[in-house]
Order: structure tokens, then C-alpha cells, then sequence
């Protein structure tokens, strides 16, 4: 996922009400208990998220992540399965066959576990559609102003946005060290092959950024970084960040009150 | 401005002090450039300008510096960057924010100036180095020219009066190194004092008003005649022509569909010649030996390398030689024997390892680990590490960036003998020099070929 | 009954988070700029390390746990050599997973106890040690309860509290072991490769 540049209103909401809105979201994840609620939390980030009208390869690569997340979640949990009752689909593995039945306690696929697994897959779903819907309209540098602003340290700050300005250039290096590999003659094939690319990948790569690193630090040096700086660019918080707030806390609050008072 | 007297400075675990007794005085309002080989001491005179040392480089300090009567050791770097500005060599490690309008002003946010300030400083600085046309453009979207503008920009907005350059021009193709000349020109009719450190020097000599020499820690003042003549490993004795090693036809390549940075490039290159590919940045010179490498494949067109229409990466591993710009990425083992016995090894192919490293004169250096080497010597073992393989075609992106007259004199004998003996040398470069010492020179554009001259 | 663990584990979670945070001020200030920059870089670092792996053994699926464990170690603990100080671990993890969060995977507070948890076991150790992987057992040890730590806290607090699934005993300990070892041997390999990047780091100039 990448940032998309468009004008929605998820576009204009203040980075650091966005922060709060996935806090609020994490709630309700963890908070909601019943498959209606589940359902409706993840319909109703799924609507947020097709509102902000993603590309066809985006659609594409979300259904097609979705898909396997459903898939393994729901196969994971149908054999997982052990609250009663439960009918067994098939049996892997007899309870007291040998050795490996006995260590396990059978491996079965059960109905209702099928069915558990889709439920709870609405989770996951949630919690990955929330995080698209900020990654697509944030700009990264806005989020770590939105981070700082809430009270993560200066130094973090800084730290991050080095990480996302040298980022590209590390992915683009160990790319090229891999081709530089692949020219001298490795085969990056096999378990073996695996762990000799990563072996001769990580001494260059690290010892190259650590020099790049150093270079870096003289340079910020110069520029009189200490940790502490005065920030020119501003958040302003506008009716539409105070209503987003308001509509998340009262979602979170009336659902916390449905779950222990009901 | 500046007074240094009886400067001696060791870096800590050094043997030998880097710079040994050196006074110098210079005026407000002057150019001086400081010339003489890597490891010569200049850059470290620059460091005890701008309070790096001892700030960040421990190690033993003797003798006094001053610039305008502040003395670097008694405050806080920070705090002397009001007074000195640094531009270093490498443009990408001095760019910090992902825009370019609030990368200039970070510096001034760091010095906690009051807001207005510092908007005022950053659009001045905007102002004053032609950057308003990409204000608000990422920065990793620049080229390497205006990376540079950039940051001596980013310097500028902090308000320096003296202004350090080091080895400013290495990384900056023609077009670049003219720019540079021009921002000098600038900051000296600003009445700003500039001090540049430099081992190639020629195109700033007219902004110079005087010319230090340092060598091996010492310094001595004076002109002397700029460019000594490249003598060096000239001369063209091709061997055995024959059919073309590499022959492209209508190719055309592009990352993205709409710029294509090749287009209906045709050429042809025989065996045993050296040919540099020059251009500036950005004109599809990397690109171009990509695909002669096989690394990338032409959208369309026909590219046919050492007789195999166009190859994939596999077919050719081991009869084309690839080398990126940076030898550190292509440095992968633990000793330098190892590094040399990497490719061969996987080929099936047993080589003589002491006989290539007497080509670069590294023999006593078997079992060093490869990085830890300097980085003259990184450059010419990368060099060696794909001859071990025996190509019949070497290709080579930038191989001259930052090397030193001894090194690169070294490579280009390397070179030579391969050609001698029938092997093709194709590398992309942007210096005059490494033009004079290949057989032919295809001059690259945005629009394609636009010159391809055998000497 | 379940209602409670849950509530009580998250503010748990997210107390830790705040304490760390509070704590962290503190351990900051000691790291000057070029540790900073180091330990960004490092953070960058662990995302690109799982490259060689990402076409290769990473896709398949029951081996996943020990495959990721190996190059997230090997060089989380190669930044840990390089700035030996209190907070360079934590700040290696939370930068990663920060990083990811913001350019790809997206603000989710949910894996936000992860890194802290795994930052807090880490300095917690080395504290107790008194070392910081100096020695070829202690990067192992620390590795191996890296792994055990991660991988129990996923399986028996965060899978089944947070997002409601279940595993058999059986599944958790092979999953668990493989994280384990899978660490243990990342260390190893950390270990090893961190001697010649120093080296070359402090004699290859700038």
C-alpha cells in the first residue's frame, strides 16, 4: 500500500485524529464479541475505504491479501476448533493413532469451526482495512508531525523520518547487491542458496550504510541538530476532525456499555 | 576570518598526525581552494574549521584555530554553524526532509529561530539558488545538480559568512560542476568567504583567488599549472577485430511507458575496444550498459551480447562482467581471496588469485577483509572480482567516481591489458579524462546517440 | 469472565507502551546523533532484510516462523553491536515496526505492544547480563528468548484474547520452537557477521 494523492475527506482529517480514530478502531476490535457487530465495524470501514475510490490494482491486490488472510484463518480455525460442541468434517489424524495421535489429540476439521474462522476473520479484516484507509491518505512526514505532536520524543520523530527518507535507497541498494550477486554467479535457489544470498547481502548493505550512516551524522551535525527544533509546519484541527472525534468516542463508548451492561 | 597557527591534528588509533604544523591566514571576502590527493590533510583542516573536530573526531589537537575571533573548540557545533557552513561531497547524505521547501529550512528549525525567521530565510535561500520551480517537489525526485543547490541552499538559509565545501564536484556531471561555478561566483560577490577542498580542480580555477596545495599533511601556496596533461595509459592498440561483441539494434527501453530513456538506440562494439559511454546525469548512461548487461530487457528493439539475441540475466553470467558505481555493494566475502574465487568458484573455474592481485598491486592485502580496505583499493578489487570470472565483455557504471590520480591510474592499466588481449571494456563515464584514455567515446542525450567518435 | 482478561491485558499493553515512552525520554538523551542515525538506519535495515527470503523459502507456510526469525535477528543484533547503549534495542524494533506501519502497513495500534514487548525482554536482559551480546552464549541466549517471548505472547495472549483464534498445544509448541530456533540461529549468524562489518566500519573510512 502506498500514499494516494486525492482529495478526500479521510485526506483532509488531521493526521493526529487519525492516530486516535485507529486507537478507537483497536477498541472496538478488541471489544466487539457478537458476528453482527464484527460485520458491521468491518462494512463500515469498508465503505470508508471504497469511498476513497482506490485504483483497480489496489482493489486487486487487497482482495487478492484478503482472500489468503480468509482462507488461512478459516482453515486454521476450523481444525484449531475446540469449544463443544463440534462435528467433525474429516479426520487428519485418529486420537490414539501411534505416537503423533496421541501428542496432537487428533487433528480434525470441524463445521463449527469453519464458521468461527469466517467470524473472526472480520477482525483481521477491520484492523487491515483501517490501516489501508490511513496509509492511502496520509503522507508519512504528516504522520510522524501527527506522532509528535501527541507526545512521541523529538529524537523518535527524527528517527523516523530518516528511516522513511533512507528507506527507499537501502530497498534499492539490496536490490542491486542482489543483482551484483546473481552476476558473479550465485544461485539464489534452495535453503542454502537463500542463506548464502542473505549472508552476502547483509555484510555490503550494512557496512555501506553504516559508512553512509556516518556521513549522515556530520552532515546533520553541521546543521546544528541537537534534538531539539522549532517546527514551521502546523496541524490545525477543523469541525471535521472535532466531529470525527466525537463519532468515535460515542462508538466506542456505547459499545463498551453494550458489552458490560448488557 | 580565519587564523590557524601551528595546526597538528591525529585522529584517534592513527599513527600520524593527518595534518602537521600548518598556519594559515585568510581574508573576508576570499576564494581559496584547497587542492592535493586523498589523505592529504584538506578535509581536515575543513573539520577543525566547523568544529567537527574535536567535537566528533576525538584525537589530539595542537595549535590554535579562529574564525572571526571564535575559537571552534570552545563552542558547540551548533552554535558554529551560525558562523560556518559546510557542504559536503556526497549531496544525498545532506538532504534530510522529504521536500525540498522544508529540507532548506531545517537547519534554521534546528537553531530554534522564531518562525517568521525562518520562513523568511528558507524562501530567501529558495530564492537565491533558483529553486522555486521544484519548491515543493520531493527530493528524491531531483537530479544530482539540483540535490547540490539543494543543499548549499539548505547551508545558505542558515546564514553563514564562511562557507566550506568539501569535494564538492565528485559526484557532479558537467552541467553540475558548471552550476557549482556559478552558485561560487554568487556567494563570492556576496562578500562570503569560501573555502574548497578539491582533487580536481581545473574548472574552479576561476573563481580561486589563491590555491593551497596540501600534500601528505603539509601545505605550501601557490599556481601551478592546471591539468598536467593526462599521459597516463593513452594510446590505442586495439587487438583483432572481428565480429561486433555487442551489437544493439533499434533498441528502446523506458521504466515506465510514458519517458522512455532509451529510445531506437542502435550501435555496434567490437571486440577489444574501449569505449567510454559519456553524458550527463540522467541521459540513460546506467540504463544503457543495464541493458547491455542483460540486467534490463529492451521493451523492444534487439540487443545481441556476445552472440546471443537478447539474452537473459543467466545465459550470460560469467561471459559479460557487470560493475555498479559503488564497489562497497559488490564486496560480499570475508577475506580478499575469497572475494576473487566468489564468481569462478560457482563458474566451475579455478584462477591463479595472486596474479590478479599483483595487476592492482593488493597482493599483500590476501587475507584483509574486503571493506576494511581503503576505498581506492575497494574499487579496483570490485574491478578484479569480475575479471576473476573472465568475461569476454566488461561493462563498468561510473568506475572513476571518487578515486585519486594513483588509483585511477591503476584501473586504466587493468583495463588496457584486457583490451589487449581481445577482451571488449564498455564503461559510462562523466570526467574529460577517462574519455581521453578509451578508444571511442558515444556521447549520450535525452534524445540518443549525439556523437560517437574512434580515436 | 473472558470480558475482563481482555480489558485488563490491553491497558496492560498499553501501560507498558506509556511506561516505556516515559522511560525512554530518559535513555534518549544519552544517544547522541550519529547513534540515532545509526539505529534509523538499522530500523531500515530490518525491513529489507528479509529480501533474499521474500521469493524464495519465505512462501512456504508451516516454515514461516523459523525463515523470518533468522535475518530479523541476525540483524537486529548486528545494530545492537554496533551501538552497544541502553534504549539501541528498543529503538531498532519500535523504529521498524513504526516504519513499516507508517509507509506500508498502516497505523494499527493492535501491533503496537509487540515491539515494545520484545524491546522491553531484550534491554532487560542486558541489564541483567551486563552485556550486550559480547559473547557468542549471550547472543544465543538472548536470541532464543527473544523468539519464546514473541512467539508465546502471540499464541497464548494476543491470538486468543485480541483476535479470537485458537491454536492446539501442540501447533503453539512447534511454531514456538521454530521461532526459537530460528532466532537462536539468527543470533548466531549476527554474531558472526558482526565482527567484520565493525571492522571494516572502523578502518574503511568515511
Amino acid at each position: 500500500m502506498r500514499y494516494s494523492d486525492k482529495k478526500t475527506i479521510f485526506h483532509r482529517l488531521d493526521p493526529r485524529t487519525k492516530i486516535i480514530l485507529s486507537v478507537g478502531c483497536a477498541c472496538l476490535i478488541v471489544i466487539a464479541r457478537s458476528p453482527a457487530g464484527l460485520f458491521l465495524l468491518f462494512a463500515a470501514l469498508l465503505c470508508c475505504f471504497l469511498g476513497m475510490r482506490p485504483s483497480a490494482a489496489t482493489l486487486r491486490t487487497t482482495a487478492k491479501m484478503m482472500g489468503a488472510v480468509f482462507a488461512l484463518t478459516v482453515i486454521s480455525q476450523g481444525f484449531f476448533y475446540y469449544f463443544e460442541p463440534r462435528t467433525p468434517l474429516f479426520v487428519l489424524l485418529e486420537k490414539g493413532s501411534g505416537l503423533p495421535g496421541r501428542l496432537t489429540g487428533g487433528i480434525a476439521l470441524y463445521k463449527e469451526g469453519l464458521v468461527y474462522g469466517m467470524v473472526q476473520s472480520m477482525r483481521l479484516f477491520s484492523a487491515a482495512v483501517m490501516s489501508m484507509i490511513i496509509v492511502m491518505s496520509t503522507y508519512p512526514s504528516d504522520l510522524v508531525l501527527g506522532l509528535k505532536r501527541l507526545g512521541v520524543p523529538e529524537k523518535i520523530a527524527f528517527m523516523l523520518t530518516m528511516g522513511i527518507r533512507f528507506l527507499p535507497a537501502i530497498m534499492e541498494e539490496s536490490r542491486r547487491i542482489m543483482t551484483a550477486q546473481k552476476l558473479r554467479g550465485l544461485k539464489i535457489k534452495g535453503v542454502k542458496g537463500n542463506f548464502a544470498a542473505f549472508r552476502s547481502l547483509i555484510v555490503p548493505l550494512i557496512t555501506d550504510s553504516l559508512r553512509h550512516g556516518r556521513r549522515i551524522a556530520l552532515a546533520a551535525e553541521v546543521r546544528g541538530f541537537t534534538g531539539t527544533r522549532t517546527e514551521i509546519k502546523n496541524l490545525k484541527f477543523a469541525w471535521l476532525d472535532w466531529s470525527a472525534l466525537f463519532t468515535v468516542i460515542t462508538v466506542v463508548g456505547v459499545s463498551i456499555t453494550c458489552r458490560f451492561y448488557r | 576570518m580565519i587564523e590557524i597557527k601551528d595546526l597538528t591534528y591525529t585522529y584517534p588509533e592513527a599513527e600520524n598526525a593527518a595534518v602537521r604544523d600548518i598556519s594559515l591566514h585568510i581574508k573576508k571576502g576570499e576564494c581559496v581552494l584547497f587542492v592535493g590527493p586523498s589523505g592529504s590533510g584538506k578535509s581536515t583542516v575543513l573539520y577543525c574549521l566547523n568544529g567537527l573536530i574535536p567535537h566528533i573526531f576525538a584525537g589530539n589537537v595542537k595549535g590554535s584555530v579562529t574564525v572571526e575571533g571564535i575559537s571552534p573548540q570552545g563552542v558547540p557545533i551548533a552554535e558554529l554553524s551560525k558562523t560556518v557552513g559546510t557542504v559536503f561531497q556526497n549531496h544525498e547524505s545532506q538532504i534530510f526532509m522529504p521536500t525540498v521547501e522544508e529540507d532548506v529550512a531545517f537547519g534554521c528549525e534546528n537553531l530554534l529561530m522564531a518562525r517568521d525567521a525562518i520562513i523568511g530565510r528558507r524562501d530567501a535561500a529558495i530564492e537565491a539558488m533558483g529553486l522555486q520551480d521544484v519548491r515543493y517537489a520531493g527530493t528524491d525526485t531531483l537530479s544530482g545538480g539540483m540535490k547540490q543547490r539543494l543543499a548549499i541552499s539548505s547551508i545558505y538559509a542558515m546564514g553563514p559568512r564562511l562557507f566550506l565545501f568539501d569535494e564538492p564536484t565528485a559526484d557532479l556531471d558537467e552541467e553540475g560542476r558548471r552550476d557549482l561555478v556559478g552558485i561560487l561566483k554568487k556567494l563570492k560577490a556576496a562578500h562570503h568567504t569560501i573555502i574548497v577542498a578539491e582533487h580536481r580542480y581545473d574548472d574552479l580555477l576561476p573563481v580561486a583567488d589563491r590555491v593551497l596545495f596540501f600534500e601528505k599533511g603539509r601545505v605550501t601556496e601557490g599556481v601551478r599549472k592546471a591539468g598536467k596533461g593526462s599521459s597516463a595509459a593513452g594510446g590505442t592498440n586495439r587487438a583483432g577485430n572481428g565480429a561486433p561483441h555487442i551489437e544493439l539494434r533499434n533498441i528502446s527501453f523506458g521504466y515506465n511507458r510514458k519517458a522512455p530513456v532509451l529510445e531506437n538506440i542502435s550501435l555496434k562494439i567490437e571486440k577489444g575496444e574501449m569505449v567510454a559511454i559519456c553524458g550527463n546525469n540522467g541521459s540513460g548512461k546506467t540504463t544503457l550498459l543495464k541493458v547491455m548487461a542483460a540486467i534490463l530487457r529492451p521493451v523492444s528493439g534487439e540487443a545481441v551480447i556476445g552472440g546471443i539475441t537478447n539474452p537473459a540475466l543467466d545465459d550470460i553470467v560469467g561471459s559479460v562482467g557487470f560493475l555498479f558505481q559503488n564497489p562497497d555493494e559488490q564486496l560480499f566475502t570475508g577475506s580478499v581471496e575469497e572475494e576473487l574465487m566468489f564468481g569462478p568458484k560457482r563458474l566451475g573455474k579455478k584462477i591463479d588469485v595472486g596474479r590478479y592481485l599483483k595487476m592492482a598491486g593488493l597482493d599483500s592485502m590476501m587475507r584483509r577483509h574486503p571493506q576494511t580496505l581503503s576505498r581506492g583499493q575497494r574499487q579496483l578489487l570490485a574491478v578484479l572480482s569480475v575479471l576473476a570470472m573472465e568475461p569476454q565483455i566488461l561493462l563498468l557504471d561510473e568506475p572513476t567516481t571518487g578515486l585519486d590520480d594513483g588509483t585511477w591510474h591503476d584501473l586504466f592499466r587493468i583495463l588496457r591489458e584486457l583490451t589487449c588481449t581481445g577482451r571488449t571494456v564498455v564503461f559510462s563515464t562523466h570526467h574529460r579524462r577517462a574519455r581521453e584514455l578509451s578508444d571511442r567515446v558515444i556521447a549520450l542525450d535525452r534524445k540518443g546517440v549525439t556523437a560517437d567518435a574512434v580515436f | 469472565m473472558n470480558v475482563f482478561v481482555i480489558s485488563v491485558l490491553f491497558v496492560l499493553a498499553f501501560g507498558t507502551a506509556l511506561f516505556f515512552a516515559a522511560l525512554k525520554r530518559k535513555m534518549i538523551s544519552a544517544l547522541n546523533t550519529h547513534d540515532l542515525i545509526v539505529i534509523a538506519l538499522m530500523s531500515s535495515l530490518l525491513y529489507a532484510a528479509g529480501l533474499p527470503f521474500k521469493f524464495g523459502l519465505g512462501r512456504l507456510p508451516f516454515i514461516h516462523a523459523f525463515i523470518y526469525s533468522v535475518p530479523f535477528t541476525a540483524v537486529l543484533f548486528i545494530g545492537i553491536r554496533v551501538v552497544p547503549k541502553a534504549g539501541a534495542a528498543t529503538l531498532i524494533i519500535v523504529g521498524h515496526s513504526l516504519l513499516s506501519q507508517l509507509l506500508s502497513r498502516g497505523i494499527n495500534p493492535l501491533w503496537w505492544p509487540y515491539p515494545f514487548l520484545a524491546g522491553f525482554v531484550l534491554e532487560s536482559y542486558f541489564l541483567i547480563t551486563r552485556s550486550y551480546l559480547q559473547t557468542r552464549l549471550n547472543a544465543v541466549c538472548a536470541g532464543c528468548l527473544r523468539g519464546l517471548v514473541m512467539y508465546l505472547y502471540f499464541y497464548l495472549v494476543s491470538a486468543p484474547f485480541i483476535w479470537h483464534m485458537h491454536y492446539a498445544p501442540w501447533y503453539v509448541f512447534i511454531q514456538t520452537a521454530q521461532g526459537v530456533a530460528g532466532s537462536g540461529i539468527g543470533a548466531l549468524i549476527g554474531f558472526a557477521l558482526s565482527k567484520p562489518i565493525l571492522q571494516a566500519y572502523r578502518h574503511g573510512g568515511i
